[in-house]
């Protein structure tokens, strides 16, 4: 069943065409990756489906009403508020944060602020967010880029385990082959 | 640190001393007044009921110009539209185009003498500062901050509490602080051309029966109030202030 189609999608910005006609079906519970060199517009397309920003010509027609969950790729925390209240602003779904907090051990971070943790650490609060907050469509913007070996690990296992029985549908902007593997059902290129 | 403060005792001292000979070669009470004749002068009011509710209706009448200043300024910096705002930098223009006492002199026809006239002065100095901060902070929030709404939104209460208040906190606290400052100074000033009660009546009161030693005993209180003012909020890191003097803490 397809979850969503993307229309002959294009954007420019400041006269630099960036997406040029794109075309694209995802089905329902469908894991796909998005690859492309730097500045191919692969932020874009994913702000794009997500309604963040508007295409210059074309549309995306879901037909499956939406509940999208999104992890950007620049982390964004309110840095007046600590870790904890920047989750309980935006998570609904405390059973999936509790234990997401519980795996990766965060409780130590909750009443630190976004400046006094480190970059990977940041970076799992946000994929952290982004699973905690009810979706069937899940939107990860290069979601290890500041993570060591060790703690990528964890995170690709969590995903995995999340998207397991759950019929959600994933897209993801990854530069890794390994993430292409162990993730993908299906790899876009939009070179 | 050390070198500032010695600065401004040696400065403060050359001051008096200055202040005392020039009053001596001058040796007139009407020109200036020597510096203990002043400073008796200024024990004295504080002696009087009569100056604590001076002082009183002063503050309250600054405090309310510049709440209403505040509130009208964030709540009309919040509405997001070109023509509104084109409209209201209009409106600024003309308060900022006049002097001052224009408008205390059209404020005093349509208002008459006291609280209104008063009021309204303060309000058109501070009003134009909080508008345009609020609208220029409200009109750059970081496009992550609005990315992140878009995909997650959040209660009224939550936006204006978790998000707006504090976002808006350090581009509104200089200058609240600023702000609560100039308007005890507004205040008096509009009070001396137009007030039948405070600081600044007290002031032309005293002018007009040429007692000068008072005049020079108001002028050094509203020095010392500002005074007090600004180091609470440089104290409570509201304020910078510029501690030194000119002199570097290394």
């Amino acid at each position: 069943m397809v979850f969503l189609r993307v229309n002959n999608i294009k954007k420019s910005f400041d006269e630099k065409k960036v997406l040029d006609g794109v075309f694209m079906e995802v089905y329902k519970g469908e894991r796909v990756i998005i690859k492309g060199p730097n500045g191919v517009g692969k932020t874009t397309l994913l702000k794009i489906i997500a309604g963040i920003i508007l295409p210059d010509e074309g549309s995306i027609d879901f037909l499956v009403k939406p509940q999208i969950s999104f992890q950007f790729q620049n982390v964004v925390f309110f840095p007046w508020l600590s870790m904890m209240e920047n989750l309980e602003l935006f998570v609904r779904d405390k059973e999936i944060l509790k234990n997401l907090i519980e795996y990766f051990s965060l409780r130590d971070f909750f009443h630190l602020y976004p400046s006094e943790i480190s970059g990977g650490y940041q970076q799992i609060f946000s994929f952290v967010r982004a699973l905690s907050i009810p979706h069937n469509l899940l939107i990860l913007d290069e979601p290890f880029k500041s993570l060591d070996p060790e703690r990528k690990k964890r995170v690709k296992e969590v995903l995995k385990d999340h998207l397991k029985d759950r019929k959600i549908t994933l897209l993801m902007v990854s530069h890794q082959e390994e993430e292409e593997r162990e993730i993908a059902d299906r790899i876009f290129n939009l070179a | 640190m050390r070198n500032s403060l010695l600065f401004k005792l040696i400065f403060w001292i050359s001051f008096i001393i200055i202040w005392y000979l020039m009053g001596t070669i001058i040796n007139s009470n009407l020109i200036l007044p020597p510096p203990h004749k002043v400073l008796y002068k200024v024990l004295d009011l504080f002696k009087h009921k009569d100056f604590y509710s001076h002082l009183f209706i002063t503050f309250i009448r600054s405090t309310l110009g510049l709440f209403i200043a505040l509130f009208s300024g964030f709540l009309l910096g919040y509405i997001k539209n070109k023509f509104f705002y084109s409209t209201i930098r209009n409106i600024i223009d003309i308060f900022q185009s006049n002097p001052l006492i224009v408008w205390i002199t059209i404020a005093l026809f349509w208002f008459g003498f006291g609280n209104k006239t008063i009021i309204f002065t303060v309000f058109i100095v501070l009003f134009p500062n909080f508008y345009l901060v609020t609208y220029n902070a409200i009109n750059n929030i970081p496009k992550e901050y609005l990315e992140l709404f878009k995909i997650y939104p959040i209660s009224r209460k939550n936006y204006l509490i978790k998000f707006l208040i504090p976002y808006l906190k350090p581009f509104i606290l200089p200058n609240l602080a600023n702000s609560i400052i100039s308007s005890l100074k507004i205040t008096a000033m509009a009070e001396f051309l137009s007030g039948e009660s405070g600081i600044g009546f007290l002031l032309s009161y005293a002018k007009a029966f040429l007692n000068i030693e008072e005049v020079y005993a108001y002028a050094v209180i509203l020095f010392i109030l500002s005074k007090i003012l600004e180091l609470i909020f440089i104290k409570s890191g509201i304020l910078k202030g510029d501690k030194n003097y000119g002199f570097s803490e290394g």
